[in-house]
């Protein structure tokens, strides 16, 4: 079974190979490209170990033809970076709490920011433009929601606003605000420093928890979302023009 | 602050907190954020009570305190259309449909344009190599302990004989040596290779210019972040896509901040030539010029920006800042060269050398607008020995643009300043260059083989004058020693190629007479004279020296608070005691009719004021008629 899908590529809209990526409930994480059956990739434990289902996935840094990563995350709270150029994984961690979502602030840019959210109300936002050799990717964490955070959305317009669902049935919308100075050295290497993140708004869309969104590219602040009670919303945020 | 975790315990408990904590008085004067917020949240969870206005009391306290705290985010149901009053809904509404319109028509291009294909293999790159990838699993088999190597049984003596001492020591150092530090797998590449031309093959100008829009929007936020080196390349793709003013503005402002002046100015051009009233282009052009030093050009966009946009603080600010700099470098614009080449006394040949180099110089600055040229002839005590006995001595002074490389300055010229006045002499023109004659001639060609005149910057200027001399004039004994000495070039030197000039006045001789300064001697020797230790007397001693009815020539457009009230001080404290009641009144009214008097004036500070009452009053006991005088500067 198929938890979740993310798609890349193609001429026209961004550059390198059109594929998609697709992680299932038996832990592997599949890249598919769309000329061909036979998936290109497929990231899966070893045998003998354990299978974690794999939540979520999500494509980033495809900045130009060769590079690519993927970006999974599993029900045990591991959240594995994956480069697809060089085959090999970049970097992983463990939050703890089971990964609902995962994204990448833009993914036709060199990854800049992979925002995950987790079960009991976590938010985490990770600095991907730095990585320590044993600390790996230094991270923020929020609270939000009090709830399970089912979704996060980055705005197409801007790509430090984004906004994320909670189990509550209530839609958080976050800015990201980058600190002075964006990596710092220590004995090890370099570290990415941590901005902040201030909450522009929050509004309760329904009683049953949002599990989707999606934001309109052509329109800033006009999204859509999905939530248990059937219902599909169409939402405006306004004002976003004000940050940038 | 001990955090027990047993469930019977409240929160209170839990926060280390006393009842009497929970009190307007004790959460108004207290100061700690995490202490307010444990409150808050033992007050929120009610198991002490509930009540109301202390937790609302306590919301402000906190909110004054901290407001960015995530206790004070609040939830509330989203609006809907129809609980905002219609003003809000009446915008928000024909921003929709507006959009709507614009996102059909936009539509309908595109359907109806030819490229509505798909793209074909060919424009794709190729599948990526099927590769199965392994990931570790989280408990990984640690690597195999070492092998130790087995003991030497201390009864084993061939073994003991095998033993390498040395081998085994080094492997011991080497093991105490620091292990490099684990790479990771990948490390992102420094310098990424992000293409200049977005992916716009068969693209329509509909598809384009979203393209451009696009790849301008991630220019923005790369901006926002401070990463300008990224943002740059990222509008250099909009670019490429389809050209925007935007997009342009966005990279010259780009360039600014990287320093990279040159290409801001061309991008700065580039928007001018599609919208030459477009504002930002015009400060952002305005403030690379600055940066170029070039302070004319940046002036002139300035003052367009402040045409367009009379309120704009950015170009009201940096037009303050490149006057100054225009002022700044007005003293300092001319770089002298001195070449020696004759002695003044004979009319004899100047080799074309001297003037060759003057003209090789100011050739170089062919295609500088306000390259000019002029001499200064020196030979002060000092040079003595350097003269040659032929001719005057010639300073070829080339006044260069602002932003242009700086001529060598003979060291023996004595001056520490690089201060310059703005006044030129024609190299041979000195002797026109008569008492107060102003001349009034246009800036010079850089090919100044057909007219090396005097040039005064803005018509203004008085002219420097150079008189010939004769060696006795050298130094008079009473002026200070750094006076350099002027000398005049001979205009019937054939070299020069400067025609019409009439024959040289004849060198004033004795130390009695007032000395011809040029404006530029004249401040210099001021300022000397002000940094030395007595420098009333010295100034004195220098506004002696000038023949009043000259002043104003002499001061040209030099006057400025510091000089006047420097003169005054001066008149106050030594003038008026040794010169004489006469002098100083002379002095003083001569000085109320130099150019921008009348604006310095009004920068008088109180002292001044003073002592020019007391000066005024002083002149009248003395039998002087000072109404005019007062009237003049005291009005």
């Amino acid at each position: 079974m198929i938890n979740s899908l993310d798609g890349v590529g193609g001429a026209g809209r961004q550059q390198g190979a059109p594929e998609l990526v697709t992680g299932g409930r038996d832990g592997s994480v599949k890249v598919w490209d769309v000329r061909q059956e036979v998936p290109v990739a497929v990231m899966e434990p070893a045998e003998g170990e354990p299978r974690r289902d794999c939540w979520t996935v999500a494509f980033g840094n495809s900045y130009n033809t060769e590079e690519r990563c993927v970006c999974a995350g599993y029900d045990n709270g591991d959240i594995k970076l994956f480069d697809l150029r060089a085959m090999k994984v970049r970097w992983e961690t463990n939050v703890k709490n089971g990964v609902c979502c995962v994204q990448f602030d833009r993914r036709d840019i060199e990854m800049n920011k992979i925002v995950a959210t987790t079960l009991e109300s976590g938010v985490l936002v990770f600095d991907g433009r730095t990585q320590h050799p044993e600390r790996g990717l230094t991270c923020l964490r929020e609270r939000a929601h009090k709830s399970t955070v089912w979704c996060v959305r980055h705005l197409p317009q801007n790509r430090d606003i984004f906004m994320t669902c909670g189990g509550s049935g209530s839609l958080n919308l976050w800015q990201y605000t980058y600190p002075a100075k964006r990596r710092d050295r220590d004995a090890g290497g370099d570290f990415g420093v941590m901005g902040t993140l201030t909450q522009l708004q929050s509004g309760i869309v329904s009683s049953q928890p949002v599990s989707a969104l999606d934001w309109s590219p052509d329109k800033r602040g006009l999204c859509a979302c999905i939530a248990f009670d059937q219902t599909v919303r169409v939402l405006i945020v306004t004002k976003l023009q004000l940050y940038g | 602050m001990v955090v027990n975790t047993t469930k019977s315990e409240s929160l209170r408990a839990k926060y280390d907190l006393d009842i009497e904590q929970l009190d307007y008085k004790y959460i108004g004067q207290c100061t700690k954020v995490k202490t307010i917020e444990n409150i808050l949240r033992v007050l929120r969870s009610g198991q002490e009570g509930v009540y109301p206005d202390l937790v609302r009391f306590t919301e402000e306290r906190l909110r004054t305190l901290k407001p960015s705290s995530a206790l004070l985010r609040t939830e509330q149901p989203a609006t809907a259309l129809r609980f905002l009053d219609s003003k809000e809904r009446d915008e928000l509404l024909s921003d929709l449909t507006e959009w709507k319109q614009e996102v059909s028509a936009a539509d309908a291009e595109l359907k109806s344009s030819e490229s509505a294909k798909e793209p074909t293999d060919q424009q794709l790159p190729p599948v990526r190599g099927t590769v199965q990838l392994r990931s570790a699993a989280a408990g990984e088999r640690k690597p195999e302990p070492e092998q130790k190597p087995a003991r030497i049984a201390s009864y084993d003596y061939a073994a003991w004989d095998r033993y390498d001492v040395e081998a085994q020591l080094k492997l011991l150092d080497e093991s105490d040596a620091p292990a490099a530090p684990p790479q990771s797998a990948v490390q992102p590449p420094s310098d990424p290779a992000i293409d200049d031309q977005p992916p716009v093959e068969g693209l329509s100008a509909a598809e384009r210019s979203a393209l451009a829009l696009r790849e301008k929007q991630k220019g923005n936020e790369y901006f926002r972040s401070g990463d300008f080196s990224r943002a740059a390349v990222y509008y250099t793709r909009s670019i490429n896509a389809s050209p925007t003013a935007a997009a342009f503005n966005n990279r010259a402002q780009a360039n600014l901040k990287l320093g990279k002046y040159g290409s801001a100015l061309m991008d700065c051009g580039a928007v001018l030539r599609r919208e030459p009233n477009n504002v930002k282009a015009l400060l952002r052009r305005g403030i690379a010029r600055q940066m170029n030093k070039d302070w004319i050009k940046a002036r002139l966009d300035f003052q367009r920006v402040l045409e367009l946009e009379p309120n704009n603080p950015q170009a009201r600010q940096h037009l303050g800042e490149v006057e100054k700099a225009i002022i700044g470098s007005e003293t300092k614009r001319s770089k002298v060269l001195i070449q020696e080449v004759d002695s003044m006394e004979e009319e004899g040949v100047q080799g074309p050398a001297p003037a060759g180099d003057g003209d090789g110089h100011a050739d170089s600055h062919q295609d500088k607008s306000d390259a000019r040229t002029s001499l200064e002839s020196d030979a002060a005590v000092g040079h003595k020995d350097d003269v040659s006995n032929k001719g005057p001595a010639l300073i070829q002074e080339i006044t260069q643009s602002e932003n242009t490389e700086e001529v060598v300055i003979n060291t023996r010229f004595r001056t520490q300043q690089p201060e310059r006045s703005k006044n030129e002499v024609s190299i041979s023109k000195e002797p026109e260059v008569g008492c107060g004659e102003k001349q009034k001639e246009s800036p010079l060609p850089a090919s100044h083989a057909a007219n090396p005149k005097a040039l005064s910057k803005d018509d203004e200027e008085t002219t420097s004058e150079i008189t010939s001399r004769t060696p006795e004039q050298d130094t008079p004994a009473d002026a200070p020693k750094q006076l350099p000495q002027t000398l005049v070039a001979d205009s019937s030197v054939p070299g020069h190629r400067v025609t019409d000039q009439p024959p040289p006045r004849p060198p004033a001789t004795g130390s009695g007479q007032p000395h011809r300064w040029s404006t530029f001697e004249f401040m210099r020797e001021w300022r000397c004279a002000r940094r030395s230790e007595r420098s009333a007397a010295a100034t004195a001693v220098l506004l002696r020296s000038v023949d009043p009815d000259q002043l104003t020539e002499v001061l040209g457009a030099e006057l400025d608070s510091a000089l006047l009230s420097s003169v005054i001080r001066c008149v106050d404290e030594v003038m008026l005691a040794q010169d004489g009641p006469q002098r100083c009144h002379q002095l003083l009214q001569r000085l109320t009719d130099a150019r921008r008097f009348h604006v310095v004036k009004l920068l008088l500070d109180a002292r001044d004021r003073q002592r020019l009452q007391s000066i005024a009053e002083r002149l009248w006991r003395r039998g002087v008629d000072v109404t005019a005088l007062e009237r003049s500067f005291l009005s």
